[in-house]
C-alpha cells in the first residue's frame, strides 16, 4: 500500500507538472516539481532508490515532452544520486543547503539543454540563460528548499527524539 | 386724581378685567410665536429659543435614560442569534461568489464556443473540436495536449486553429489524446505571407513566445502592424488564416533578408478550446472569417 501511495503521488506530480492547471507558473516559467520530488525522495531513501526514482520519473517526463533529448532521464537520475548522498552523509542538511543544491542542479540542467538547443538551432544560448534557465533555477531552489524544509523538519525532529530519548 | 381707563374696561368687573388682560397677553404671545412661521423664517425665533433649549434638554435627558435602559437589550440580549446569522450570511456570500464565478466562467466559455462554432460553420474544411488539457512539462518546448485522438479522427500533421488564428500542428497521436506542436516552438515552421503586400516567407518560432518571418528580401515592403496569414504552401493549413501581426522590422546579420518579428494572434499560453482541421491547403480559408478577430 505504501509503494502504491508513493506511486500515485509521484505520478500525480508528473501529471500536474504538465497540466493546464499548474497554478505555480509565473510568467511562463513553471517550477520543476519532479526535480524537487526526486531530491526529497533521495534525501530520505538514499542514493540507490533516489537514483532509480530520478531515472524513472525523468524518463516519464521525457516521454511526455516533445523535446529531442532525454535530458530529464539523465539529470533527474543525477539529482537522485546527489540527494541520496547528502541525505546519508549530512545529519542536518538545512534549507540553505537544499537551496544551493537545487539551484545548482537546475541551473546545470538548464544550461545543458540551452547549449544543446543552441547548437541545433544555431542560436545564441544567452537569451535562454537569462529568460528561462536562471528564473527557473531560482524558482526551483526557493520553492524546493521551502517545501523540503517543511516536510523534512518533522522527520529530523523525530530522528532527534529517537536518538536522545525525548530530549531535544 | 381721576384714573384713566378705556370704556370697555370700565363696564367690566375687576375679575373680568384681569381675564381680559391675561387673554390679550396670551394673544400677543401667540402672535409673536407664530410670526416666524408666517414669515417662513428658517431660524428659531428669539422667544422660542429658551423654550427649545429647555425642551430639547429634557428630551435629550429622556432619550439618554431610555437608551441606557434599552441598550443592553439591543446590543446583547437581542444579538444572541447574530453570530449564527453572521456565519450563515458569510456562507451565503461565499456560495454566491462561487456561483457568480462559475456563471462568469460559463458565459466566457459560451462566447468562446460560439466564436469557434461560427468558424467551424464557415470553414471550408471539416473540423474537430477539442480541448487543451496539458502542456509540455518543461519550459523549453511549446506543446499542448488535446483531449481528442485517433479514435476521434485526428492524425499527425493536421492543422490546429482557434478563434484567434493558427495554433499549431498535430505531431503525435494516441487513441484518445494528441500532441500539438505550437507555432511558438522553436522547431515550428510554416509558410506564410503578408496580407497587405502578399510577400511570402517562412514563419518560425522564436524564444519568448514570438515568431520570426524569415527569408523576406531587404527591399520588400513590410511595415509593423501588417497582418501575416498562412499561405497554404506547406500543405497543412488552408491559405488565409491569420497567424500574427508584425511588431518589428529591421536588419540583423543577414545581407539578404530582413529581420522581422511577429506577435502571434493566438495567446498560446491561455488556450482552452481549439479546432483541428481535417483537411489541407485547398480550398482557401475565407480571410474575413478570422480577420475580424485579430488584434
Amino acid at each position: 500500500v505504501k509503494f502504491l501511495m508513493w506511486g500515485v503521488l509521484i505520478l500525480a506530480v508528473v501529471a500536474w507538472q504538465g497540466s493546464d492547471y499548474n497554478f505555480l507558473e509565473i510568467h511562463g516559467i513553471r517550477p520543476d516539481l519532479v526535480l524537487i520530488v526526486v531530491y526529497g525522495v533521495a534525501l530520505i531513501q538514499g542514493e540507490f532508490r533516489g537514483t532509480l526514482t530520478g531515472l524513472g520519473l525523468g524518463l516519464l517526463m521525457d516521454l511526455t515532452s516533445v523535446g529531442p533529448f532525454y535530458q530529464n532521464f539523465v539529470m533527474k537520475g543525477l539529482v537522485g544520486f546527489i540527494g541520496g548522498f547528502l541525505g546519508r552523509w549530512l545529519l542536518h542538511a538545512g534549507p540553505f543547503l537544499h537551496l544551493w543544491v537545487l539551484f545548482g542542479v537546475s541551473f546545470f540542467q538548464g544550461t545543458a539543454v540551452s547549449l544543446m538547443l543552441g547548437w541545433i538551432n544555431g542560436a545564441s544560448p544567452l537569451p535562454d540563460l537569462r529568460d528561462i534557465v536562471l528564473p527557473q533555477a531560482l524558482y526551483d531552489a526557493v520553492l524546493g528548499s521551502l517545501v523540503l524544509h517543511l516536510l523534512l523538519f518533522r522527520r529530523e525532529r523525530e530522528i532527534k527524539v529517537g536518538w536522545t530519548g525525548g530530549r531535544v | 386724581m381721576k384714573q384713566f381707563s378705556p370704556f370697555f374696561l370700565r363696564v367690566l368687573t375687576r375679575k373680568a378685567q384681569r381675564l381680559w388682560v391675561v387673554f390679550l397677553l396670551l394673544l400677543a404671545l401667540l402672535l409673536v410665536l407664530f410670526s416666524p412661521e408666517i414669515q417662513k423664517k428658517t431660524q428659531v425665533a428669539f422667544l422660542e429659543q429658551p423654550v427649545v433649549f429647555v425642551l430639547g434638554g429634557v428630551q435629550n435627558a429622556i432619550a439618554w435614560v431610555f437608551d441606557g435602559l434599552t441598550a443592553p437589550w439591543d446590543r446583547y440580549l437581542a444579538l444572541v442569534h447574530v453570530k449564527d446569522e453572521n456565519r450563515r450570511l458569510t456562507e451565503e456570500v461565499q456560495r454566491l461568489r462561487s456561483e457568480r464565478t462559475r456563471l462568469q466562467e460559463q458565459a466566457m466559455a459560451g462566447v468562446r464556443l460560439r466564436e469557434l462554432l461560427e468558424i467551424r460553420q464557415g470553414s471550408p474544411v471539416p473540423t474537430i473540436a477539442a480541448q487543451v488539457i496539458g502542456r509540455d512539462p518543461s519550459n523549453w518546448y511549446r506543446m499542448a495536449v488535446l483531449d481528442k485522438g485517433e479514435k476521434d479522427g485526428i492524425a499527425a500533421n493536421l492543422g490546429v486553429i482557434s478563434a484567434d488564428g493558427v495554433v499549431g500542428r498535430v505531431i503525435k497521436t494516441a487513441p484518445h489524446f494528441s500532441r500539438v506542436l505550437l507555432i511558438t516552438d522553436r522547431s515550428s515552421a510554416l509558410a506564410a505571407l503578408v496580407q497587405r503586400t502578399r510577400v511570402a516567407g517562412i514563419l518560425e518560432g522564436k524564444e519568448g513566445g514570438k515568431l520570426g518571418l524569415q527569408y523576406i528580401p531587404l527591399d520588400a515592403e513590410i511595415a509593423p502592424g501588417d497582418l501575416v496569414l498562412t499561405s497554404g504552401q506547406e500543405g497543412i493549413f488552408p491559405k488565409g488564416l491569420p497567424v500574427g501581426r508584425i511588431t518589428r522590422v529591421g536588419r540583423k546579420d543577414s545581407p539578404l533578408f530582413l529581420d522581422i518579428e511577429v506577435e502571434p494572434t493566438v495567446h498560446v499560453s491561455s488556450l482552452e478550446e481549439v479546432l483541428v482541421l481535417r483537411g489541407t491547403g485547398t480550398p482557401d480559408f475565407p480571410e474575413t472569417l478570422l480577420e475580424r478577430k485579430t488584434p
